[in-house]
């Protein structure tokens, strides 16, 4: 029998969908068996691929950096890096016998110490074995990968000027938060914000990638510019120590003031132990760090004396009290006896003077003579007018006030000695800026710590204090007293400097009056005459008496080199026919 | 019909290979990803210590003796700048003109 075509072609079809039929239900018994796979696998997977399917997600923390601290010229004053904390969990660890030993070798410490440290907390699993590593210590730990061994980033701050403006910059605690100087005051600006981020690690808790949705991005804390120069700073910082050891004194203070911008260029404070004689200042955590002591330019009033006298001066020749060309009466050979009997002193008498005498000069009799002439609300005025007896604001804390006799308890003895400069104290930055007046025309600029933008009118707002006329002359006269007064040992062969010394009676701490033989001598100016860029206050404190005690000798000098100093590194030209100094 | 199956396999066999090496790249672009992220940290750490260091080596003594190794004479650069106005300057000025 033959098989007709279409007997093939059926013969064909019925093969093709056997084919078919097969074909589908092997796929379909292979996917079964994929499935039940899978399931089993999900289910209870073996014992080897349980650890693997957990979530490895791991989140850490993305380090931000602590802002800068700038000087004015945009040296770094104090900066962040990262650095390492060595940890271990000693329930990882397979050997806890020999891990002290390994982990000694890589870091160069002592086993002992080490394998001390990881008993005494074997029930935890963060044991911190050293707080910081070196560069080198953390690379070789993470060449090791040491299981249940571990580094942590942490910030370290770092002050590259070291103990250079260290009052000035402060420090950063164990928290990496401001506890001082400049770190507090501008905590907020400084502050990070750390970011956050999630991996996904493999089975050798390699990390695969990062999770998109789990990633904040860390911001940096803003860094921040002061208005202080390292350059004046360290000169002033030099040459402050040279003035402190030179004769022997407590301790000393510089400030240096921008007088057009009101911005602090450098501040300064000594302090010096000598033996056997009583310390002028106690601060005794300056000696654990340099940033943590107070700044006592802003903290520590002192009594100016004579340094005081010119801004007496302004007001009563403002106030018509006295005119510069006047004949004051002062004694030619004793002391001056007040309205109410007291003896005026002078540490040489002149014999009448004229008003713009007393001030070259710096006589005592002048001052209460034309001072018995102001009422008391005059004179209380005329120092609470430059600023004496209210805070500064200049932004560093801790800022004093000053000492200044209510006005209820004011009495003709407070009159005299206020006109002297005694029965007052002052800040050194009190003192800087009510001298900028006599530098600015008769306008008082707020103090700045953070550096002025040029572009920024915000910071010329000022406050009047005296006439331009009054403050021209006051600070002519203030140059006589560099020409033939006090001031001649602070004479600069660079610049035309205006200036006044001052040397107060040092008062006991304990109250009841002052010390017969210790000082606080100062001196401030201001440089050049005919346009002021700065002004300069030095305060020695205790100088030795038989070394000097004058301010003009003691504090003069410092003020004229810082003055020069200054000026120079400024761009200030020399002037032209000035006189030679010592 | 048989050749028919045997290409909607093949299709979706390639189709599957092409959805894992696709897979694969995602994942490994990912890693890649995570691996610069890591590695970025690193050269900002990097930088912030070099940042250090230059920092310490800078300050003005080392500048100074930077200069005194140099030789040579040093002069001051005398800087000619016009005064900055004050406020009383400033508040005499005209105003400028803009909506009342």
């Amino acid at each position: 029998m033959t098989s007709t075509p279409d007997d093939i072609r059926r013969i064909q079809a019925s093969r093709t969908a056997a084919w078919s039929r097969l074909l589908v239900l092997g796929m379909l018994a292979c996917l079964l068996v994929v499935l039940g796979r899978v399931a089993q696998l999900k289910i209870s997977p073996g014992a080897q691929l349980r650890p693997a399917m957990t979530p490895r997600l791991s989140t850490r923390v993305e380090p931000a950096r602590r802002g800068d601290l700038l000087d004015a010229r945009g040296r770094v004053l104090a900066t962040s890096t990262v650095g390492y904390r060595l940890f271990i969990d000693p329930s990882q660890i397979k050997d806890p016998a020999t891990i002290a030993v390994d982990l000694a070798d890589l870091i160069g410490a002592t086993p002992v110490e080490i394998d001390r440290t990881i008993l005494a907390a074997t029930s935890r699993r963060y044991v911190v074995i050293d707080h910081l590593l070196e560069d080198w210590q953390a690379q070789a730990v993470r060449e090791a990968g040491l299981r249940g061994v571990g580094l942590q980033p942490r910030p370290v701050r770092h002050y590259p000027q070291g103990p250079l403006a260290a009052a000035l910059v402060g420090m950063v605690g164990f928290e990496h938060r401001g506890l001082s100087g400049s770190e507090h005051v501008f905590e907020d600006r400084l502050t990070p914000q750390a970011g956050r981020l999630t991996y996904l690690r493999g089975a050798r808790r390699e990390a695969l990638w990062i999770e998109p949705h789990d990633y904040r991005r860390g911001a940096d804390g803003d860094s921040v510019r002061l208005s202080i120069d390292l350059v004046i700073q360290e000169l002033a910082e030099h040459r402050l120590q040279e003035a402190v050891a030179k004769y022997n004194a407590g301790g000393g203070r510089i400030v240096v003031l921008d007088c057009r911008s009101g911005e602090i260029l450098a501040m300064c404070d000594v302090l010096n132990t000598r033996p056997g004689r009583e310390d002028v200042a106690r601060d005794p955590v300056r000696a654990t760090h340099a940033g943590l002591g107070r700044n006592r330019c802003v903290t520590d009033p002192y009594e100016p004396g004579s340094t005081l006298k010119p801004f007496i001066w302004a007001v009563a020749t403002e106030l018509g009290k006295a005119t510069p060309g006047e004949i004051i009466p002062t004694p030619a050979d004793r002391p001056y006896r007040t309205r109410y009997g007291r003896p005026i002193r002078d540490s040489h008498y002149h014999g009448s003077a004229t008003w713009r005498t007393v001030l070259v000069e710096s006589l005592n009799t002048g001052m209460a003579i034309v001072g018995e002439r102001m009422t008391h609300a005059q004179m209380r005025d005329a120092v609470r007018r430059f600023g004496f007896g209210r805070l500064t604001r200049c932004g560093i804390p801790g800022e004093s006030a000053g000492l200044l006799t209510p006005a209820a308890r004011w009495s003709d003895y407070t009159q005299s000695s206020v006109a002297m400069g005694h029965e007052i104290a002052v800040t050194p930055v009190q003192m800087v800026q009510a001298f900028t007046a006599f530098a600015r025309d008769g306008t008082l600029s707020p103090l700045r710590i953070i550096a002025a933008d040029p572009r920024d009118t915000q910071y010329r707002f000022e406050r009047r204090v005296c006439s331009p006329a009054t403050a021209r002359l006051v600070r002519e006269v203030l140059r006589d007293v560099m020409e033939v007064g006090t001031g001649q040992r602070a004479r600069s062969v660079r610049y035309q400097l205006f200036g006044k010394s001052g040397t107060a009676q040092l008062p006991r701490p304990e109250g009841g009056g002052y010390f017969e033989d210790r000082y606080v001598s100062s001196f401030i100016a201001g440089a050049p005459f005919a346009d002021p860029r700065v002004v300069v206050l030095c305060v020695i404190d205790d100088p030795d008496r038989r070394l000097g005690h004058w301010g003009g000798d003691v504090a003069g000098p410092a003020v004229r080199d810082v003055i020069d100093g200054a000026l120079e590194y400024l761009g200030v030209g020399a002037e032209e026919g000035i006189g030679v100094g010592d | 019909m048989f050749a028919k199956l045997l290409l909607i396999i093949v299709v979706m066999g390639a189709t599957a290979c092409a959805l894992l090496v696709n897979r694969q790249q995602r994942i490994e672009t990912a890693h890649e990803t995570a691996m610069l992220h890591q590695e970025l940290l690193e050269q900002q750490k990097r930088l912030w210590t070099m940042r250090t260091r230059i920092a310490q080596r800078s300050r003005p003594e080392c500048v100074r003796l930077a200069v005194s190794e140099l030789g040579g004479t040093w002069s001051p650069v005398v800087v000619v700048e016009p005064p900055a106005p004050l406020a009383t300057e400033l508040a005499g000025r005209p105003t400028p003109p803009g909506p009342s």
